[in-house]
């Protein structure tokens, strides 16, 4: 395999607005589908009425997918540039399936943002960028699409860049890890190539600045932690569980742990980009087989570690959350559903310990009666079902969460303390 | 029902509520706590002869003490009967009576009638037990509605009802569907019919585990409700998966992104419209607005001290009461005539209270010691406010009890307190 640095990217932003065509594009420029495949693909979604989706069809293999035309569940595809091996996870960008792209962007260092020129900042725009920013994404990379539906106008182009930038700011994104390219991803403008349509414009096209990207920073000097992403049975093999490695390092041979299943063994196999390997460290995306462990012995949302340095599991956690937006208000007694890296759990606010002060840091109140929008606070958080999760001091890169509920992101924050079962 | 009879109802069913836990609490010593179930079309001199007779019959029991006990409390209740004249008041009553173990070896009489029920009483009852008889009660005051919920995509399921107010999830399934990343060397084709088949059987399992848990009980239910992602529960209702009976009582499906437990609390918030006229959504209503007010208006006080004040003024619209409180409270003045107030927990003996004003200790009396939802209710009456019991059973009712103390109300206008 490669021995360029791996770079994980996630593409996001709200539904249709070219995120799997971009990918497909993306793809097809650089030499990683053929264009008989596009062909094939072309005329599979013109039978189905969907003319146009060619290029999403490659990332959207589902049949489901593929009759809608929209992205239920993320599809990661490997390719190389000049400087760096990407993984790239195309994530869906409809409301109902933003749980899946929550998992995709998990995984990922640095983002691609696709916003639709002919229609700005969407719900989801605007719930990808709060989320991604909570998921540690580092630089987004914002592409202005669907420019040839705007006639390549600069002045729409620079409005959509105005509306972005607002919301960046509004989520405390810092601006200057942001850059933006109009793009189409349809007829392929600044995608790998400048565009003539664009002259206005004469920055990066989108493949440059992926190239440019800075590289992913080592991960802290922790244990190895991988949370579990799915689980397959492959025959020849038997159970697969796959994910990406947030720290340490795992090789044949060890001897891990999964939580909060709770169950173990040696691991046998470690396969990354459909090759097998001796080891793989933070960042890669593995698939492994480890002795002993069936199908229905683990899930998706478990954490695999070192036998003798397992996961945590937590009874109850302290953290400090930011309220996003919350249509009322958040009291001791409130159930939403926490999302941690790939886990996804109702838990119960408990205690509204104290609150702080956004801007200093510095406590205010002590027990609230509530808390709601753009406030922050400390809370004690009782999983309704086990989890794994860590302390951001220890390990942040298993530290932080989002909360959701009424099919909104409602909050985010950091685990300060485990308490463990 | 008028808002005025619903009120009533409400405020009756707390007073139901209250005597039943009172009397779930009580032991007799022996087979002697009497309860009688009597339907609104008996007459009342049947009752009485009914009674009459079983005084007589208890002269045959051997332990003198139960004997005593027991014909006391016959003699009790026929005395009641005098009250009534030919029959009993609507829906029919329910009387009991007995000696009760009082601690130490001592007993004391009780005698307890609850008139009118919310429900007819169906059938005559009388019964003798060392406790008192109040199942045929407790189901009355239950919630009504029973609704099978279903949630599901691709990966998971979630099976479950609603009960009145209380969301129950029952049984769960995880399916073995593919996700999209295909195995190296599977053919597109392959892959897909495959991961059809699997999609199927899924379906296949779904279903049989919500045939399982609703087909028995599918005269009673009022309805089904299917949730899921997009395209999934389409799928599932389209393809003919559920028992054909269980088919016809789809209310309704419903977008909600989460399938496991948390979406079936999910589907029902969000099958709002189908259970409009439910208990639970009444409930939800008034909760959702309190919640709101307290986010961006100005119109919702909570805790007793300040909603008290608020009733005095007047100002409040609506008293929102968890029906879970048990707190009784304590009015205290001290010599140099300031009143105040103190909720305590109602299995809590009165406490004496410092004066906030003017540092003096006042003794607590019991005298002026009161259920704190009477004490509320008789302000809210005499000011023309409304009383609304809000149930535990969903989260915003919890979180009333949990983090409000119990005690909300709606305001007509802000108010400042
Ligand atoms: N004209 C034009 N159409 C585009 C462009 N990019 C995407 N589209 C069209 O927009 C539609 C949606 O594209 P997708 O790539 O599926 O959008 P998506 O963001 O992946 O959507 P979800 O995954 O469902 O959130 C398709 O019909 C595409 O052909 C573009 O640059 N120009
Ligand atoms: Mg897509």
């Amino acid at each position: 395999m490669s021995d360029k640095p791996h770079q994980n990217l996630a593409v996001i932003g709200h539904v249709d607005h070219g995120k799997s065509t971009m990918v497909g594009r993306l793809l097809f420029e650089t030499g990683s589908v053929p264009e008989h495949v596009i062909e094939q693909h072309r005329e599979e979604a013109e039978e189905k009425g969907k003319g146009g989706f060619e290029f999403a069809y490659v990332m959207d293999n589902l049949a489901e997918e593929r009759e809608r035309g929209v992205t239920i569940d993320i599809a990661h595809q490997e390719f190389d540039t000049d400087e760096y091996y990407f993984t790239i996870v195309d994530c869906p960008g409809h409301r109902d399936f933003v749980k899946n792209m929550i998992t995709g962007a998990s995984q990922a260092d640095n983002a691609v943002l696709v916003v639709a020129a002919d229609d700005g900042v969407q719900p989801q725009t605007q719930e990808h960028v709060f989320l991604s920013r909570t998921l540690g994404i580092n630089e987004l990379i914002v592409a202005v699409n669907k420019m040839d539906l705007v006639d390549y106008q600069e002045s729409r182009y620079q409005e959509t860049v105005e509306e972005v930038t607002q919301l960046l700011k509004q989520v405390q994104f810092n601006t200057d890890d942001a850059s933006f390219i109009p793009t189409s991803a349809f007829e392929g403008d600044n995608v790998s190539t400048a565009s003539e349509n664009t002259p206005w414009y004469d920055g990066e096209t989108l493949l440059e600045a992926l190239n440019n990207l800075p590289e992913p920073q080592p991960p802290t000097d922790a244990p190895l932690r991988l949370p579990i992403q799915d689980v397959y049975t492959i025959s020849g093999i038997g159970t697969v569980p796959v994910g990406r490695i947030e720290t340490g390092t795992m090789e044949t041979g060890d001897d891990v742990s999964f939580q909060p299943s709770d169950v173990g063994g040696e691991v046998k196999t470690v396969e990354m980009h459909h090759e097998e390997v001796p080891s793989a460290g933070p960042g890669d995306n593995v698939g492994f087989n480890v002795r002993g462990i069936g199908k229905d012995d683990i899930r998706r949302g478990d954490v695999c570690g070192p036998a003798d340095d397992p996961p945590s599991v937590a009874e109850t956690f302290q953290a400090r959350i930011v309220v996003m937006q919350h249509p009322s208000v958040i009291t001791a007694g409130y159930t939403p559903v926490f999302h941690a890296h790939t886990a996804q759990v109702a838990c119960t606010i408990e205690s509204i310990d104290y609150t702080i002060d956004p801007a200093s840091g510095e406590k205010e109140e002590e027990n609230p009666d509530f808390i709601q929008s753009g406030d922050a606070a400390v809370v004690t958080v009782r999983p309704q079902k086990p989890l794994s999760i860590e302390s951001a001091n220890e390990i942040p890169e298993l530290g932080s969460f989002a909360i959701r509920d009424m099919g909104q992101t409602v909050a985010a924050g950091q685990v300060l303390e485990v308490h463990e079962r | 029902m008028s808002q005025q009879e619903q009120e009533k109802s409400d405020k009756q069913k707390y007073d139901f509520r209250k005597v039943i836990e009172e009397l779930q609490e009580y032991e007799g010593s022996g087979t002697q706590l009497v309860s009688i179930y009597i339907p609104e079309d008996r007459l009342i001199s049947d009752v009485a002869a009914h009674i009459t007779q079983e005084h007589s019959e208890a002269s045959n029991i051997k332990s003198k003490q139960t004997r005593t006990a027991v014909q006391d409390a016959l003699t009790s209740l026929k005395d009641r009967l005098k009250y009534y004249d030919v029959r009993p008041p609507e829906n029919g009553m329910v009387m009991f009576s007995g000696a009760i173990n009082s601690g130490g070896g001592q007993t004391d009489m009780i005698t307890r009638v609850l008139e009118s029920p919310p429900d007819p009483v169906e059938s005559f009852r009388y019964h003798c037990d060392s406790a008192f008889l109040t199942d045929p009660l407790e189901h009355m005051l239950a919630d009504k509605g029973l609704f099978g919920l279903i949630v599901l995509d691709r990966r998971e399921a979630n099976v479950g009802w609603l009960k009145g107010k209380r969301v129950e999830p029952v049984k769960s399934a995880s399916s073995l569907v593919p996700g999209k990343q295909r195995k190296g060397g599977q053919s597109a084709q392959r892959f897909a019919r495959l991961r059809l088949e699997a999609i199927d059987n899924f379906y296949q399992e779904v279903a049989e585990m919500a045939n399982d848990l609703f087909v028995a009980k599918r005269h009673e239910i009022d309805g089904i409700i299917v949730g899921g992602p997009s395209p999934t529960k389409d799928e599932f209702l389209d393809g003919d998966y559920l028992h054909h009976e269980l088919q016809d009582s789809v209310l309704g499906k419903f977008d909600v992104s989460y399938t496991d437990e948390s979406g079936l609390y999910d589907l029902v918030d969000a099958a709002e419209d189908v259970l409009a006229e439910t208990e639970v959504m009444k409930d939800k209503e008034q909760m959702n607005e309190f919640f709101k007010e307290l986010h961006d208006g100005e119109k919702a006080t909570y805790g007793f001290e300040q909603t008290r004040r608020n009733l005095i003024m007047g100002s409040v619209d609506r008293l929102l009461i968890s029906e879970d409180l048990r707190d009784d409270v304590v009015t205290y003045e001290c010599s140099n005539g300031h009143e105040e107030r103190e909720v305590i927990d109602r299995r809590k003996n009165t406490s004496d209270h410092e004066c906030s004003e003017c540092g003096e200790v006042v003794e607590g009396d019991d005298e002026n010691r009161e259920d704190v939802i009477e004490h509320l209710i008789d302000i809210a009456e005499q000011r023309g406010t409304e009383t609304k019991f809000i149930s535990t059973d969903f989260e915003k009712g919890e979180q009333l009890l949990t983090a409000f103390g119990g005690i909300a109300g709606i305001l007509r206008y802000s108010t400042g307190v």
